[in-house]
């Protein structure tokens, strides 16, 4: 219910024995490994792990290049089959008779090629665009250029600027021909004679002529097109075949990611060998283990040899921290692990706040229907996907969540908010309506009342905690000076609110000012223990009380679990009466009475979901945490 | 025809509290969590394994938003809009009015600055991690004055006299 307790072991060996306990080890998982070498290295021996390094880093190469041929499976798919398993002499095979290297080579040699493939096929493509608007150009492009008395050139010009030069040359010794015209160009050929050359110059720089050069080609654009498209298809054909041999080794696929595992296994295996103490023919190794699991450990070896020495070790460190619970309050770690593992020697904070959130997610959702569907989904998630470790946590806390939140529909007799008003169904209306203690929209005061309560009995429990923290750790002056004082306040508080609504005596009021006053005087008197200036002290037994606003603030924070229960149980009625007003509708009424009813209580559900899930983690790590719990705790 | 207007003066003004009340707070609500999730977007591009705690402080400035929508819900209740309307001279209504002045004046300032904290507080979320709850302890500075407010304007509700 708590923290493990966990126990330093050490472990001497011989050489021979080590692979096989390494082994033993490694499949365990039993034993957090410490560094031994960490501050001096004696008897430290390098760890070359290069071979498996480079075997899995060929291997994801291999499987990120594969990945995108892959025909993809569907979640849904993936979920339920979860994750395939080899038995391990099935591996051993697989290890020994499969080439990385050469699979390694192909998808380079193929990925190298396709790259290749994309920068020729986009040059072809960049010149068949600047080729395009000569098209109708039917001369040789080695004959365009230069020679000593004349040259023949291809000139793009402005459609406005070409009468302009057309005047302008016309006394020139120069033949122009137009070839096409495009957009707002015009493409001319233009034959000249040298003898003009400077008035020519200046004609074509006036009317901001660009000369287009064609360089070494050859043939007519229309054949170089042509040419160009062809070595297109050509390319293209390449890339496919390239494309197919690359969607041919996808058979092997999973076998690759069978075998990255193992040499990332071997890798672990090799490196964690670097924590070890060795002499020419035994090492040393320390760790962690949790004390529950040394027997078992033990056992497990012995299986192997007898070659081996244990003991376990007295320490001062602090151990790294695992934390174990009852079922009932397991799925609520997924929470405290969002916050930060407790200190080895603070209280796990899970089992106090696992019934809090319980109550609050409730609250905030607060209907039958979507708990219902809730609860549903994530049992059906639980039963039929095998989902990993990590994920059945937060799966279950759905699920008891959703139970809390149909419990809650039940006290507020929600269920997809008003609808069974809509139906014709008499008699569960009124035994809904039974089941309910009272209605949030109608009655928002007492849902107000309840969860500043709730919000007050919260903080107080977080107080308290922090109250035995100090009494296992001997701290009383703080126990007794710093906590019971804000205990007795809140009591006195609520107390007066019971007065104030009639259930208990006025007379009691009279008493309970004393309560209040003796409280607010220990913790002003009190407040700085352990200074020794009268005035310092009285300073801080003011900001001390000051602390009043903090809490007042943090209590009226559990307003928000109205808010949120208001917001859903509103949003559901409204989706309902406008699904109502739909039903007028002649023929389609019914089609879109279950698209609204349907998209409407969906939306409704996730955005709640998230955001009751949202502000009751925020209430447990903004209030509640804070009075008593400060994390931090080494993970393993 | 004016002793009608006047006559539903009181409802319009009570009304009108309850809209401006939810309505500042939570435009101060968006503005903020829009500042502080800007930042957490910016910071998730580099270092998404952080994640919940970016959320948490981005979701810090939703306060404010929350506590308009109390309010109103409040209001809402004292005039008996949901069920039978209670007649509310005048003065009771701009009273009411006032009274959810604090809340939404207050949620809309206190929002927005509170937003920009919980933004600066990402970096210390992404460069610090452990002492991220700081960062958080720093925004929720900035939400007492919205506490406040709210404390206000539910006294305001709870003690003003109608029908």
């Amino acid at each position: 219910m708590a923290v493990s307790k966990l126990k330093k072991i050490k472990l001497v060996s011989h050489n021979s024995f080590r692979n096989t306990m390494l082994e033993v080890l490694q499949r365990r998982g039993a034993v957090h490994v410490c560094d031994l070498t960490e501050e001096d290295s004696a008897g430290k021996k390098p760890v070359n792990a290069q071979a498996e390094e480079e075997a899995v880093s060929r291997l994801n190469f291999s499987l990120a290049f594969l990945a995108p041929y892959a025909t993809e499976t569907g979640f849904l798919e993936k979920l339920s089959a979860g994750k395939p398993v080899l038995p391990s002499q099935k591996l051993s095979q697989l290890v020994k008779e499969t080439d990385i290297n050469a699979i390694f080579e192909q998808c380079t040699r193929i990925n190298h090629d396709l790259k290749l493939i994309d920068q020729d096929t986009r040059h072809a493509h960049d010149e068949i665009e600047t080729t395009a608007p000569w098209k109708k150009l039917n001369c040789p492009l080695e004959s365009l250029g230069a020679t000593d008395s004349s040259f023949i050139k291809t000139f793009f010009i402005k459609i406005e600027a070409l009468d302009g030069f057309l005047n302008a040359s016309g006394g020139l010794c120069v033949h122009c021909r137009e070839i096409d015209r495009a957009e707002n160009k015009a493409m001319l050929l233009i034959a000249a004679h040298r003898s003009d050359r400077e008035k020519f110059q200046e004609t074509l720089e006036t009317f901001n002529l660009e000369e287009v050069s064609w360089g070494e080609l050859t043939g007519t654009p229309a054949q170089r097109i042509k040419a160009l498209e062809n070595r297109v298809k050509e390319l293209d054909q390449k890339k496919r075949d390239l494309e197919a041999e690359a969607r041919s080794l996808l058979k092997n696929r999973s076998n690759l990611e069978f075998l990255c595992d193992y040499y990332l296994n071997a890798k672990h295996k090799l490196e964690i060998q670097d924590c070890f103490r060795e002499t020419s023919s035994s090492f040393i190794l320390e760790g962690w283990i949790k004390e529950s699991g040394i027997e078992a450990l033990l056992t497990d070896l012995r299986q192997y040899s007898n070659d081996w020495a244990y003991e376990i070790l007295d320490s001062d460190e602090t151990p790294p921290v695992v934390m174990e619970n009852k079922p009932m309050a397991a799925p609520f770690e997924a929470v405290t692990n969002m916050y930060g593992l407790p200190k080895y020697d603070e209280v796990d904070p899970t089992p106090i706040l696992a019934p809090f959130f319980f109550v609050f997610f409730g609250l905030c959702l607060a209907d039958g229907g979507y708990g219902l569907i809730l609860t549903g989904l994530a049992y059906w998630a639980l039963k039929k996907f095998k989902l990993p470790e990590e994920s059945r946590g937060m799966v279950k806390l759905g699920l008891y969540c959703g139970i809390a939140t149909i419990l809650a529909g039940v006290v507020t007799g929600s269920w997809f908010g008003d609808l069974a008003r809509y139906l014709p169904f008499d008699a569960l209306t009124r035994f809904l309506k039974g089941l309910s203690l009272f209605d949030p929209i109608y009655e928002p005061m007492i849902f107000m009342a309840l969860a500043l309560n709730l919000g007050v009995f919260h903080i107080c429990t977080g107080i308290y905690t922090k109250f035995s923290q100090h009494l296992k750790r001997q701290e009383y002056s703080d126990a007794f000076f710093g906590q019971i004082p804000w205990l007795l306040l809140f009591l006195a508080v609520e107390l007066y609110w019971i007065i104030s609504t009639g259930y208990l005596s006025p007379v009691l009021g009279g008493y309970l000012k004393w309560v209040v006053y003796f409280s607010l005087g220990i913790l002003f008197f009190f407040g700085g223990r352990g200074t020794v200036n009268p005035l310092v002290r009285l300073g801080k037994g003011f900001l001390e009380l000051y602390e009043s606003i903090a809490y007042l603030s943090d209590v009226l924070s559990y307003s928000r679990l109205l808010a949120l229960g208001l917001a859903s149980a509103v949003i559901a009625n409204v989706i309902n009466m406008i699904s109502s007003l739909v039903l007028g509708v002649p023929f389609l009424g019914y089609l879109m009475l279950a698209a609204i009813m349907l998209g409407g209580h969906t939306f409704n559900l996730l955005i709640n979901t998230l955001g009751s899930f949202i502000h009751t983690s925020r209430l447990q790590f903004v209030e509640f945490f804070p009075k008593f719990f400060e994390g931090g705790g080494k993970t393993i | 025809m004016r002793r009608i207007v006047t006559m539903d003066m009181g409802m319009i003004m009570a009304v009108a509290g309850a809209a401006i009340a939810v309505t500042f707070s939570g435009v101060g609500s968006s503005i903020g969590i829009g500042h502080s999730a800007q930042a957490a977007n910016g910071a998730m591009s580099v270092d998404p394994k952080n994640f919940v705690n970016f959320l948490i402080l981005s979701v810090l400035p939703g306060t404010q938003g929350i506590y308009g929508f109390v309010a109103a819900f409040f209001v809402i209740n004292k005039i008996g809009l949901l069920g039978t309307p209670v007649a509310l001279t005048t003065a009771q209504g701009w009273q009411i009015f006032m009274a959810c002045i604090p809340i939404a004046i207050g949620g809309w300032f206190s929002g927005i600055h509170q937003g920009k904290v919980s933004a600066a507080g990402i970096s210390v979320a992404v460069k610090q991690e452990k002492d991220f709850m700081k960062a958080v302890i720093m925004s929720a500075l900035v939400e007492t004055y919205a506490v406040l407010a709210l404390l206000i304007t539910i006294m305001l509700l709870l003690f003003i006299k109608v029908g």
